[in-house]
């Protein structure tokens, strides 16, 4: 089984960009190892001819494999305005700056 | 120590489809207009802004491109090819992940061929993979906070990634310019750079050589120009080699270009790839892609720029220089094409019209476009005015000076050649009738001269050519005037 270090925890930190304390570390890090001892449960089980399922409806998706997926014609569906004209999905912003969503510095 | 530079490019094309590639935003701006006149998130829906309890479906179009692409390359098409999230954390990509191909992209394992001076033997240089994939958003940093425009999030991008099978900058160039020309051709992409639709990724190492393993391989992104990705891998090649002999180690990174002081800069430490916990995505099942289908699209690949390239050298006698400078852009070969066709129509030999044709595409019409920035489709310039140019100059009815004078004077008002010539009077004088007085009077103005030229000093016929065309602004047909004043300083010295 992979052993879960506290370096490890705080590098999948860093990289989902969370601040941890170092109480919050030393939890994880143990709730990481018992996800972890759960999933090797699962591993345990031998899967050999089972064939992975990825897709709900792959069953129907593999026995006609001369079947192409619907696609969506290349025709433009003209984006929602509010009532003042500006883009609805703005609407759901907490806030904006020009026409953009404004977020906390990145860089 | 003699060091080579290993080299592969990974190639963002972005696809010229109307809408979106998972949702039917549009995914340009309205012909004429910049991506920088669309007002920000104007072309966003809850699909592309990746809300909670959206389904993303497939542009068909998105399919045909890649897949022509990839027979453009004579890469395989994949029966079925497998769409993965790639998992990053950046306020660019709503979703928490860019829909991307990973382990089975639709196109795998083709080649290109190039030359990287119109002197060099070809080159194959393999494709490894083309895939299918969303493009991020953008992001603005102001101080104290960041701004996010959705517009181009799930733009559809195919991505081409070389082999590391690239040896110089000027090799690089050469693929760069090979598949934009590729892709421009095949209409699958606009290819504007500028507008960042075309842009590149060079990962670059060395190793000393004749070594089998590669070195430490540096990533430079997004570097928006041929010319920049050039100098870009120049100085990298440098750099590292630099660090090596000093007895440093290169470090895995990702760098940029900065065109002003011409040197790459290191952005941030790479993170390694399994980072992105790339798996598929459950939201789109495999895409199938019947054998009609690639059969279909192989029938409809139009000419490709090679064939031209070959085609241009062989019917019409043009240099391997010339020939590839005309056909780098599909619009660039057309105009070439219909400018020659109207010339032919004028009674003026193919092969000689082309050649004319070919010196001012490449030079002085090259020169205007490069200067302005405009491609030749939006410029005031048509087949028209070249073939007139062309004609005109070919007759000797224009000298070359004169001609050029007219193109600068078409180029900026669109007025036609005959008109520029005859309201600026550029037509030169090839009436011997008119010439004749001219000419004696300047032999009879210098004598000296005259006596040192029949003594064998040949080269004073220049002197009188000059004089004449200065006598008569300039206008003397300059191959029949030589003739003439050669003949009248022998009659007159004879007399």
């Amino acid at each position: 089984m992979a052993e879960i270090s506290e370096a490890l925890t705080r590098r999948v930190a860093e990289l989902a960009r969370l601040r941890l304390s170092q109480a919050e570390v030393t939890q994880f890090t143990g709730q990481l190892q018992q996800i972890l001892s759960y999933v090797d449960q699962i591993q345990a089980v031998d899967v050999t001819d089972v064939e992975p399922l990825i897709y709900p409806n792959a069953s129907r998706e593999a026995a006609d494999s001369s079947r192409e997926p619907a696609f969506r014609a290349d025709r433009v569906v003209e984006p929602r305005n509010a009532a003042d004209g500006s883009p609805k999905v703005l609407e759901a912003a907490p806030e904006i700056h020009e026409g953009a969503f404004q977020v906390p510095q990145i860089v | 120590m003699n060091f080579e530079a290993v080299i592969g490019l990974e190639v963002h094309a972005q696809l010229a489809t109307d809408s979106k590639i998972f949702c039917g935003c549009p995914a340009r701006p309205p012909a004429g207009r910049s991506v920088a006149e669309i007002p920000p998130n104007a072309n966003t829906c809850p699909i592309c802004t990746g809300h909670p309890g959206t389904l993303p479906v497939l542009n068909e179009k998105v399919v045909d491109y890649a897949i022509l692409a990839g027979i453009a390359t004579r890469c395989s098409i994949r029966g079925k090819s497998v769409f993965a999230r790639k998992n990053y954390f950046y306020p660019d990509l709503p979703k928490g992940y860019q829909i991307s191909q990973y382990d089975e992209p639709i196109c795998e394992k083709g080649w290109l061929e190039i030359q990287a001076l119109p002197t060099s033997p070809d080159k194959r240089i393999g494709i490894n993979r083309i895939h299918m994939e969303e493009d991020a958003g953008k992001n603005v940093h102001a101080h104290g906070y960041s701004l996010v425009n959705l517009n181009r999030a799930g733009v559809p991008l195919i991505e081409i990634v070389s082999e590391p099978e690239l040896s110089s900058a000027a090799e690089a160039g050469a693929y760069l310019r090979s598949l934009h020309a590729v892709v421009t051709y095949l209409g699958i992409s606009d290819g504007n750079m500028q507008e960042g639709n075309f842009r590149c990724d060079a990962n670059v190492s060395v190793r000393p050589a004749g070594q089998k393993e590669f070195g430490t391989r540096v990533e430079i992104k997004n570097v928006n120009s041929f010319r920049f990705v050039e100098k870009a891998i120049d100085y990298e090649i440098q750099r590292q080699i630099g660090v090596i002999e000093g007895g440093g180690k290169i470090v895995q990174e990702t760098r940029t270009f900065d065109s002003n002081k011409n040197v790459t800069i290191s952005m941030r430490s790479k993170e390694e790839a399994e980072d992105y916990r790339y798996f598929p995505d459950p939201d789109l099942i495999p895409v199938r892609v019947t054998e009609a289908r690639v059969n279909r699209l192989r029938s409809e690949l139009p000419e490709l720029p090679d064939a031209v390239k070959r085609r241009f050298m062989t019917e019409l006698g043009l240099s391997a220089e010339d020939a590839a400078a005309l056909t780098s852009t599909r619009d660039l070969a057309l105009f070439f094409e219909e400018a020659l066709q109207a010339l032919s129509e004028t009674g003026i030999d193919r092969a000689k019209g082309a050649k004319a044709l070919a010196n001012w595409l490449t030079g002085e019409v090259g020169r205007l476009l490069n200067e302005s920035g405009v491609e030749i489709r939006n410029s005031r310039l048509t087949v028209v005015h070249l073939a007139d140019l062309v004609r005109v100059t070919l007759e000797g009815a224009v000298s070359s000076t004169g001609a050029k004078q007219a193109l600068s004077e078409a180029w900026s008002t669109g007025e036609s050649i005959p008109a520029v010539v005859a309201r600026l009077g550029l037509k030169q004088v090839s009436d011997l009738g008119e010439l004749e007085p001219a000419v004696e009077k300047v032999i009879a103005a210098f004598p000296g001269q005259a006596a040192e030229f029949r003594a064998g000093k040949e080269k004073l016929l220049g002197f009188f050519v000059g004089q004449v065309m200065k006598a008569t602004g300039g206008k003397a047909n300059p191959a029949l005037l030589q003739e003439l004043v050669a003949k009248k300083l022998k009659q007159m010295g004879d007399s």
